[in-house]
């Protein structure tokens, strides 16, 4: 092992007590500590709504499944795919086709109902806002 | 009959003689282990020399350069073709195909029934536990698995001086482990998480001859949910191709990045905790207005950014391997935000760069790594991570340093010449005990 191996432990000692000297709520410490478990492990926000967008975005660009693929391989083998493409086209490029044109339409409805999950999320927020101000007001 | 070491004693003793004498192990002058034993058998769900994983890549390469160093090793594993294809679907011919010189014995997979397995499969997620007994067996009956392998390894246990089986989380290993405990080792490849505290998992693991662990983190784990008191443990790593170089000029001149920059290397998906670091890194651009650092996203998978990081994170997807090794060279500091890793290569990778980490202070096994190479630091909340990064970007002498520590670390231990021998002394102590 190198003879100059860094304290780790003590460096972090120090950036600890630098935190602990500013001072911070508890509330502050509350949502720092939260922002570091965003992996669904429970420690963070159950439903995520940034991972299903991701997941939509997805959705919405990789419904169409490509129909020709462009042959590979040396000449005689390009031949042969360009063949049997030709050969299959009458009855497969249909089902193909029909396929991806319902692709589409599962990614367009889950992009709505995620935007529609979005805008409920956001009212949510709002009105829990809402509520608990109130609960304040009543308090005092 | 020539007489050679303990290996006669032992060949006396069993009476089971197939007519070879076992022999005794010596370092061959030409740096390959002349083991004297047969075969080993390396048990997994599935195997090929470009499917994506931690587990599979360490096996392809634990078997390749065991292989290499002279001893026999095979793989033994199903036909399903890898982890997100039907796990009852035979994607390759059955049979016997010999690949980059490693003997492959695949067997056609179990049919499942994946509706009792979901119901499982959902409540451990859930972490609904425990499972009733039915509950666990329907789990572990419709993991992947072959009878065809499993008569195979009763048959021909005679050929083989142990059987190792990774990951533990398939049916392969856990009713794999039940054909010759007494010549099984298991490779776990563990974290914490639900899957372990299946009942069945620790009644036969705790039968096996031995387990290898990467980090003393996983080992710490593993005790904890199995009792392994008769299991011969050793706590061996994993191996970490050194041989590469690394330019970081030329990353920031082809992609074009002046600035500053921390780098994330790996799938971008909530479980890897990715969000963590760009809701970390949005907060701490926030509060340190005139700060110029930026965040490099390299590999796989679909994030969706705050509109805030626009212009402050490049997202370049699949790169190639040098360009990956560039990125760590050029990198101010690997994060690594997972708390569920049981290795980690690409904080080794970032090490061998000779760039410090920062990881998740919940992970037991990145945060020993980093606290025992003095390699990075660790954080569990937002302050600790601003902290840290704030650190490491302000302290270049500290922070190169601490890539220097890491180094070290990694070809002290991980370097497959490192973790063949360790290895190779391992299965040579269980199979000659």
């Amino acid at each position: 092992m190198s003879g100059n191996r860094q304290d780790v432990d003590r460096v972090m000692q120090q950036l600890q007590d630098r935190i602990a000297a500013e001072g911070h709520t508890e509330a502050e410490l509350e949502e720092a500590r939260k922002l570091a478990y965003l992996d669904g492990s429970g420690k963070g926000p159950e439903f995520f709504y940034p991972e299903l967008a991701a997941k939509v975005r997805y959705l919405d660009t990789h419904y169409e499944n490509p129909i020709l693929f462009a042959p590979e391989g040396n000449p005689v083998k390009r031949g042969f795919q360009k063949v049997i493409q030709k050969l299959v086209g009458f009855t497969f490029f249909r089902a193909f086709r029909h396929q991806n044109a319902f692709n589409k339409e599962v990614a367009a409805a889950t992009a709505e109902l995620a935007a529609f999950i979005r805008m409920q999320e956001k009212e949510n927020a709002a009105l829990r806002e809402r509520v608990e101000a109130l609960e304040a007001e009543r308090k005092k | 009959m020539r007489r050679c070491g303990n290996g006669w004693k032992r060949w006396k003793r069993n009476g089971k003689s197939d007519g070879k004498c076992p022999g005794r192990t010596v370092w061959r002058p030409g740096g390959t282990w002349d083991l004297g034993m047969k075969k080993i058998g390396f048990v997994c769900p599935w195997f090929g020399w470009n499917i994506p994983g931690g587990a599979e890549a360490e096996l392809r390469g634990l078997v390749t350069h065991l292989a290499e160093s002279g001893l026999t090793c095979e793989v033994l594993t199903t036909c399903v073709r890898e982890f997100h294809a039907d796990w009852g679907k035979a994607a390759y011919r059955p049979g016997t195909v010999t690949e980059r010189g490693i003997v492959i014995r695949r067997f056609v997979p179990d049919t499942r029934d994946r509706e009792a397995f979901r119901n499982a499969f959902t409540k451990i997620l859930a972490g609904e536990l425990p499972l009733t007994d039915q509950e666990e067996a329907a789990y572990l009956a419709g993991s992947v698995n072959s009878k065809a392998l499993y008569d195979y390894m009763d048959t021909h246990r005679q050929e083989y001086a142990l059987y190792v089986f990774l990951p533990y989380l398939f049916g392969t290993t856990a009713n794999g482990v039940a054909v010759a405990p007494e010549k099984s080792v298991v490779i776990p490849c563990l974290h914490e998480e639900n899957y372990i505290r299946l009942r069945y998992f620790g009644e036969r693991f705790s039968k096996v001859r031995g387990m290898a662990f990467l980090a003393d983190a996983e080992r710490a784990v593993a005790e904890s949910a199995f009792d392994l008191s008769k299991v011969e443990k050793a706590v061996l790593g994993a191996g970490v191709d050194t041989e590469f170089t690394a330019d970081g000029a030329r990353f920031r001149e082809k992609y074009g990045i002046g600035e500053h920059f921390l780098l994330y290397a790996g799938r971008k998906s909530r479980g890897k905790n990715v969000y963590t670091l760009l809701y970390c890194f949005e907060r701490y651009l926030a509060e340190h207005p005139d700060s110029d650092l930026k965040l490099v996203l390299i590999g796989g998978g679909e994030i969706i950014l705050p509109d805030s990081l626009d212009g402050r994170v490049l997202e370049l997807g699949f790169v190639d391997a040098q360009d990956k090794y560039d990125a760590y060279a050029a990198a101010d500091l690997l994060v690594q935000p997972s708390r569920m890793e049981s290795f980690s290569i690409v904080i080794m990778e970032s090490w061998l760069c000779g760039r410090p980490v920062l990881v998740h202070g919940d992970c037991a096994v990145t945060k020993e790594f980093a606290v025992r190479s003095g390699g990075g630091l660790y954080f569990e909340d937002y302050f600790e991570f601003a902290a840290a990064v704030e650190y490491l970007t302000t302290h270049p002498a500290e922070s190169a340093a601490m890539g220097e520590s890491g180094r070290a670390f990694v070809l002290e231990h991980f370097s497959w010449d490192a973790i063949v021998r360790k290895y190779t002394e391992f299965f040579q102590r269980l199979a000659g005990e």
